[in-house]
Order: C-alpha cells, then sequence, then structure tokens
C-alpha cells in the first residue's frame, strides 16, 4: 500500500519519470544509454565534450572523462568504453586504436581499470532484463511480470520509472503497462490512453461510499480483480 | 676541460610514448623524431607525449608542457605529473 501522498505524486507525473529517484535507478537504466551519440552521454554533459580522436586522449585533461566512464554502470570492459566514444565500432582498426588509446590514459593516470569496470554491478549492460532484476531486488521472484500490478505499481509509484521506461525493461507493449496502471489509478491522463480504448472499461471504480480507495491501494484486492 | 653531455633519440613518437629527459638544453624534433642533448647531470623529467588540438588559433596546455610541434595538432610533452599518477 502506498499512502496518499506517494499516489498523488504518481498521478502528477502521469507516466513520466519521478524527477527526485534514487541515483541508483539511473545508474541501472544506463544500460540503454551505451554507444555515441546514443541516447545521454555517459561520461560528460554533453558529447560535443568526447575527445575527437583517440590519440587526442593523450591530453590529461581527459583522465576525468576517462574515469567515468570506467566507472559505469554500462561499461565493464575497454569494449564498452570505446563503444561509447566512438561510432566507428565496425572498423577494427579504429576500435584497436581507442582501445589502446584508452589503456594508455588509465596506465597514464595510474587507473587501476580492472576494480573501476567492477564498480558496475552489471545492470549496466546486461540489457534490460539484468536492468529490470536489479529493480526489482525487493520484490519476489514470482511477482515480477509485466501484467502484475504491485511489480507496475512498485517499478511505477516507488522506483521512480516512466511508463517508457518500464516498457523497455520488460520488451512489451507501452500502451499495456499505461492501461494496468491506470486500472491502478496510478496514471491519471485518460486523453493518453491509446487510440480505440475504451477509458471507462479501464477505471477501477470503488465501491459504494468508499471516496478513499484511491488514496490507499490495496494490491491484494487490485491483483485478485484485476486479471484479463 | 671537456663535460659528458647525455644524448637522447627516438624515432616514431607517438601519442603517450613516455620518455625521461631534460628538455631546457637542447631539443630537435622533426616528422617524430625527438633528440634531447643536455650535460649528464642535469635533472631529468619523465613525460608522455600528447597530442592537443588547435581551436580558433588557441591551445590550453598543461602546466610544464614542452612544445614539439604545432601544426593544426599541437604534439607536447607533457611532465606525467599532469595526469595525476605518480610522478
Amino acid at each position: 500500500m502506498y499512502d496518499e501522498t506517494t499516489v498523488e505524486a504518481a498521478r502528477d507525473r502521469d507516466g513520466d519519470a519521478a524527477d527526485e529517484r534514487p541515483d541508483k535507478v539511473d545508474d541501472i537504466l544506463n544500460w540503454k544509454q551505451l554507444g555515441y551519440e546514443v541516447g545521454e552521454p555517459l561520461a560528460a554533459e554533453s558529447y560535443e565534450r568526447y575527445p575527437d580522436s583517440a590519440e587526442g586522449l593523450s591530453a590529461p585533461k581527459w583522465s576525468e572523462l576517462v574515469e567515468r566512464l570506467f566507472r559505469s554502470p554500462a561499461v565493464n570492459g575497454y569494449d564498452e568504453a570505446v563503444e561509447e566514444l566512438t561510432a566507428a565500432t565496425g572498423d577494427r582498426i579504429i576500435v584497436r586504436r581507442w582501445r589502446e588509446a584508452l589503456q594508455d590514459a588509465a596506465d597514464a593516470a595510474d587507473m587501476d581499470a580492472g576494480s573501476m569496470f567492477a564498480e558496475g554491478d552489471g545492470s549496466g549492460c546486461g540489457g534490460p532484463e539484468a536492468a529490470l532484476t536489479a529493480l526489482t531486488d525487493d520484490l519476489s521472484r514470482h511477482i515480477v511480470a509485466e501484467d502484475n500490478p504491485l511489480c507496475l505499481a512498485f517499478l511505477y509509484a516507488e522506483k521512480g520509472l516512466s511508463v517508457g521506461e518500464i516498457t523497455e525493461v520488460f520488451g512489451t507493449d507501452d500502451s499495456n503497462v499505461r492501461r494496468r496502471l491506470h486500472d491502478l489509478g496510478l496514471v491519471e491522463n485518460r486523453e493518453s490512453l491509446p487510440e480505440g480504448t475504451a477509458a471507462d472499461d479501464l477505471l477501477v471504480h470503488p465501491p459504494e461510499g468508499d471516496d478513499d480507495i484511491e488514496d490507499s491501494i490495496d494490491f491484494a484486492t487490485v491483483e485478485a480483480t484485476n486479471h484479463e | 676541460m671537456s663535460n659528458i653531455f647525455a644524448v637522447v633519440h627516438r624515432e616514431n613518437l607517438e601519442a603517450f610514448d613516455r620518455l625521461t629527459v631534460n628538455t631546457e638544453y637542447r631539443l630537435e624534433f622533426d616528422d617524430g623524431e625527438l633528440t634531447a642533448v643536455y650535460p649528464e647531470n642535469a635533472d631529468e623529467t619523465e613525460y608522455v607525449t600528447a597530442m592537443f588540438p588547435v581551436s580558433e588559433g588557441t591551445v590550453e596546455l598543461p602546466d610544464g608542457a614542452v612544445v614539439l610541434e604545432a601544426t593544426d595538432t599541437v604534439v607536447a610533452l607533457v611532465p606525467n605529473a599532469a595526469y595525476g599518477g605518480e610522478d
């Protein structure tokens, strides 16, 4: 059960990610950002602040960027680090050049690259399945499913994931996630439901005389009545 | 009376190559080939060869850097200490 504040905050987001959620959640979701100019950069504010060339990494100012890159949960080795710095991952010569430059940059700064790579808990590079496992570590395995209301509510209301992020970690359909969260009263905006949806059918109608049901969700009840 | 000088010669100098030399006496660099000549008892510093892009007519170099070549990229010897590693 969640208190009124949590439920209202979840509704206000209307499917977006929570502004203030644990850094750990962002770290876990970083898996989708690995790759040059894919999503947000892992090691700088923008890709414009990445080195232009492998040789350019020889300038000491890049040591901090290399360290941030190595410590990123999405990077567990040199292969991932190279993938984040250059789009030319299909060119073996270029990849080798970047890899050697990263190794040299780490040596120059006396970095223990191996231990930095190990700082990532693996959730960053294992794709959506590993991300989901890390995000639902507090839940029993048997309730971790895209059609389980408790699991969806946990990811949305407690972990602060957006509908889109939940969709990605489950590899499922966005409209199903939104509809199930709507059933729980955690997503308010009916206009954002997929076309053709009978919105009234998606509402959980509180029992007569119980106006406060949406303020505190009894998941045992929801789970029992909401199976499709 | 005579003095003994160290002569350090390196060819094909590339990014990240390390060398320990004194750069205050005679230092020549041409097409990747470096020669440093200095009194044998002169202080030496460990350097890392680094490349710096020139942007809008300027280049940002760390303290103690010694410029070897400047075209659209500056090739310089940078004291190893600038990398935050051990001297």
